[in-house]
């Protein structure tokens, strides 16, 4: 059987997410795919997306120290109460509490019936592209920053 | 003097004669011509010579070798709740200057507008960086100024 998170990966929306410089993979481990984010403010963020049993299986995804390869909140994008609806950047787990998400439905346990995750025929660029919202839509409330800001 | 702008970007080239003293900007002339034509958004033209030379901003119109010079407009087809109306901008433009012409084409609220997004080909079609150019196409872009739905969340950890 075709491997179908590798067909999403070579497929033209997920390349045209790349043109259009929202995204660009760095690397891929069997099931684990490396992507950077670039935000609105042209800051990147490194996410891992575990897609283990894909298709099947929402995607867990977290943002990840690109130096230490470790899940530490630094990595996270930031921003007001209504992006930390979605984007849990404090506390633990740090995780995305989406009904498309691995982690979020398991915060959610009333959110695995509606099986979102499968609505999408690229279960993976519907993931990049909800990210790519965050991290662009002014009213989702990410904190934008300029490059050279401490962290 | 008379310069003669060629105007890229139609189904065929458009001829503007422009006039001007010589000792105007070549590119004071060019936004000049276009805006009496009224054939586009003018910003940000950018003016090419023979040989795809581009003509620099302070290039007086006596310094020009040879009076013709050319631009490239891009037609944009924007679509918004029914509506759609169709604009040229120069190819170098960014897709957030579409986005800003089509809001107030459309009269949406300013605090609404920042909220939508430029999706290419359909309303559901890939969402467009707004920070790139238009580029250049033969074709009329059509474009959908949309907004988003909502994503469902979770109100407590």
């Amino acid at each position: 059987m075709a491997d179908r998170l590798s067909e999403d990966l070579a497929s033209l929306e997920f390349q045209r997410g790349f043109e259009q410089q929202f995204w660009q993979l760095e690397s891929r481990n069997d099931h684990l795919v490396f992507v950077w984010l670039i935000a609105a403010d042209e800051r990147r963020f490194l996410a891992v997306l575990d897609c283990t049993s894909y298709g099947d299986e929402p995607i867990l995804g977290r943002f990840i120290d690109p130096e230490t390869r470790q899940c530490s909140s630094s990595a996270w994008p930031v921003g007001n109460a209504q992006f930390e609806q979605w984007i849990k950047f404090k506390g633990t787990p740090l995780f995305i509490c989406w009904d498309q998400d691995r982690e979020g439905l398991n915060h959610h346990g009333d959110w695995r019936a509606r099986q979102s995750w499968k609505r999408n025929p690229n279960q993976l660029v519907a993931y990049l592209d909800f990210l790519r919202q965050m991290l662009h839509l002014p009213s989702r409330g990410y904190e934008r920053r300029p490059l050279n800001h401490a962290a | 003097m008379e310069l003669t702008l060629e105007v890229e970007g139609f189904q065929t080239a458009r001829v503007v004669q422009c006039v001007g003293e010589p000792h105007e900007s070549v590119h004071v002339i060019i936004r000049r011509a276009l805006i009496v034509s009224d054939l586009a958004d003018h910003e940000l033209v950018e003016v090419i010579e023979q040989d795809d030379i581009v003509v620099a901003e302070n290039v007086l119109a006596r310094e020009l070798p040879h009076h013709r010079v050319k631009v490239h407009l891009t037609c944009v087809v924007v679509h918004f709740e029914g509506q759609h109306a169709e604009h040229f901008f120069a190819s170098r433009a960014r897709w957030s200057r579409v986005h800003h012409w089509a809001c107030d084409k459309f009269e949406v609220a300013k605090d609404a507008c920042p909220n939508l997004e430029l999706y290419e080909g359909s309303p559901k079609g890939p969402a467009l960086n707004e920070k790139l150019p238009v580029g250049k196409s033969k074709d009329c872009l059509a474009v959908w100024l949309v907004k988003p739905g909502p994503e469902p969340y979770g109100r407590s950890a």
